[in-house]
């Protein structure tokens, strides 16, 4: 499975490197990135739910690293699933800030048929990232994940249609979202 | 609290739910003062606009005093205390749409973005009370709402003015004014047609002359809008059911070509079209109404006309400027509110604006 993702951000590149190379932010917007944990400069411990509930763990190399510019990381032997990525921060046109492209492949354990039995139960990868980078857009420009009443828990806001009513929570739906501390 | 509810279609109740609370740092808590219904939010009770859920708090114009601010409102800008408008449209104030004071265009505030994007080609902002595809916020039709991005989306009111003042700056009088008059660039001495006298085509009647129409023109098909079109400052009506509206318009134009400026507050193909055909050669046709179906645009003869069409929602900039021509008493915001009931009484409310052919409401005004 091969995915492309971009996005343009209303800040410098450095900015955005900054973030992205502290790769324990990627679970604060990446919505099947459950943790990862930075164990040296360049090697890192992931937790990933896959389809269908699994959760699926690697160990992680940062194979490439141009301050600025681009970051390239990659599962070591071993892995639950073996996968690979890049980010690029391009300078965007007419001072827009930093244009952010992403690749993504990895192997689906099961193949092109829980592939497409995760696109029937609603897991569409593609859109996924998008939405993914549409969080960290958020994160970068406006301070944080935008949270509605519909959509209360922020990264995991694709998986609630049909969503919560657009009404104020209760204390316990709250406690459920993780926002008692909100109150 | 109290709020009105979406329970279905043709379904709404007043029903007792949480209270709102912070939900990102920069959010307040304020509470309703007064509240209003839209013509928009008839769309919503009727099943015309999709994403609708059962139990989805309704109302995008509201008002009211700040009860609580999140840990990111700095006391500057919002405080305890504070009267507040809020415009529907939500803005972070970040992103390059709101760089360009496109907040209607925000790209962060829709958590459902991707939906949107998938049924308009573009993510919305989001808005308050008006479906999931916009995000699903819970609207001001309550006795408590929460203001997102505060900071950026409440505006303070002086102590001076009323609420029946200032509440329809948070839709109806931006809305005419923006996407109207100043889309349409109204300039002094413009002849200018505004068809539909609602409330938000009165908004762009009222507010053209600001921007020094010589003569304002208002075109319905009911007796009693255009009797409220005069109220509102325009110089000549016109029933659209007379039949020979076209050549009265021209007749009031120099050299009968048409008029300067043709504003479009309906939201359906023939005000639309009536629209491209009483606007002078040059000319601008702002069309300001939400339509929900698809208009043939007549290019044989419009390509020649050297027109130009401007279309948007509002963006709620001119917030500020319209709160001191209101303050200044050059335009009269609550010339809008005709009825007024409590939040008890909503379903009252809803019956006396969605029959306004009868009961000649221009917009209800809810106070707590």
């Amino acid at each position: 499975m091969q995915l492309t993702g971009t996005t343009t951000v209303s800040r410098p590149p450095s900015a955005v490197y900054n973030f992205w190379r502290r790769l324990d932010h990627l679970p604060d917007f990446m919505v099947h990135v459950d943790d990862v944990q930075v164990r040296g400069d360049d090697t890192s411990h992931w937790s990933v739910t896959a389809p269908f509930g699994r959760t699926v763990e690697w160990d992680a190399v940062v194979t490439e690293d141009t301050p600025e510019q681009r970051i390239a990381w990659a599962s070591t032997e071993g892995a639950d699933i073996d996968n690979r990525g890049a980010v690029e921060f391009r300078p965007a046109p007419g001072g827009r800030g930093t244009e952010v492209h992403v690749q993504i492949s990895y192997e689906i354990p099961g193949g092109t048929l829980a592939e497409a039995a995760a696109k029937y139960f609603g897991e569409d990868p593609h859109q996924q990232l998008d939405d993914d980078l549409r969080r960290l857009k958020q994160i970068l420009e406006v301070g944080e994940i935008v949270r509605s009443d519909g959509a209360p828990s922020g990264k995991r806001a694709r998986h609630e249609f049909p969503q919560h009513p657009a009404r104020p929570l209760t204390d316990e739906e709250a406690a459920e979202f993780d926002l008692e501390g909100t109150r | 609290m109290k709020a009105v509810c979406w329970t279905g279609r043709n379904s709404v109740e007043v029903q007792d739910v949480p209270e709102p609370r912070i939900l990102n740092m920069r959010d307040a808590i304020i509470k309703v003062t007064s509240t209003a219904i839209c013509g928009s939010d008839l769309h919503l009770v009727d099943g015309y606009v999709p994403s609708m859920e059962n139990g989805d708090v309704l109302g995008h114009e509201f008002m009211g005093e700040v009860v609580e601010t999140g840990s990111g409102v700095p006391d500057s800008t919002l405080k305890v205390g504070d009267r507040v408008i809020v415009p529907f449209p939500i803005a972070c104030g970040a992103c390059s749409m709101c760089q360009k004071q496109l907040f209607a265009c925000c790209e962060n505030t829709n958590p459902n973005a991707g939906a949107a994007e998938k049924l308009f080609g573009h993510p919305t902002a989001g808005i308050y009370g008006y479906s999931h595809l916009t995000g699903g916020y819970a609207g001001g039709q309550a006795e408590y709402a929460r203001v997102a991005l505060a900071d950026v989306n409440a505006f303070t009111v002086p102590a001076e003015l009323d609420d029946d003042q200032v509440l329809f700056l948070t839709d109806i009088l931006p809305t005419g004014y923006e996407v109207g008059v100043r889309n349409g660039g109204v300039k002094p001495g413009d002849v200018v047609v505004v068809v539909g006298a609602g409330p938000v085509g009165l908004a762009a009647i009222q507010t053209a002359g600001l921007a020094g129409a010589a003569s304002v023109i208002a075109v319905d098909l009911a007796d009693s809008r255009l009797e409220h079109a005069r109220r509102f400052g325009a110089d000549h009506v016109f029933n659209g059911a007379d039949g020979d509206v076209e050549e009265r318009i021209a007749a009031l134009t120099t050299d009968g070509l048409g008029a300067d400026v043709a504003i479009e507050a309906v939201g359906v193909p023939p005000t639309f079209d009536l629209c491209t055909r009483v606007v002078r050669p040059g000319g601008v046709v702002a069309n300001i109404g939400v339509h929900g179906a698809p208009t043939t645009l007549h290019l044989e003869e419009l390509w020649i006309k050297n027109i130009t069409i401007t279309t948007g929602l509002v963006d709620g900039t001119t917030v500020p400027m319209l709160l001191q021509l209101v303050r200044s008493g050059k335009v009269a915001g609550e010339l809008f509110g005709t009825h007024e009931f409590q939040l008890d009484d909503m379903m009252s409310a809803y019956d006396t604006f969605a029959n306004a052919a009868e009961t000649n409401a221009l917009k209800v005004v809810i106070k707590r």
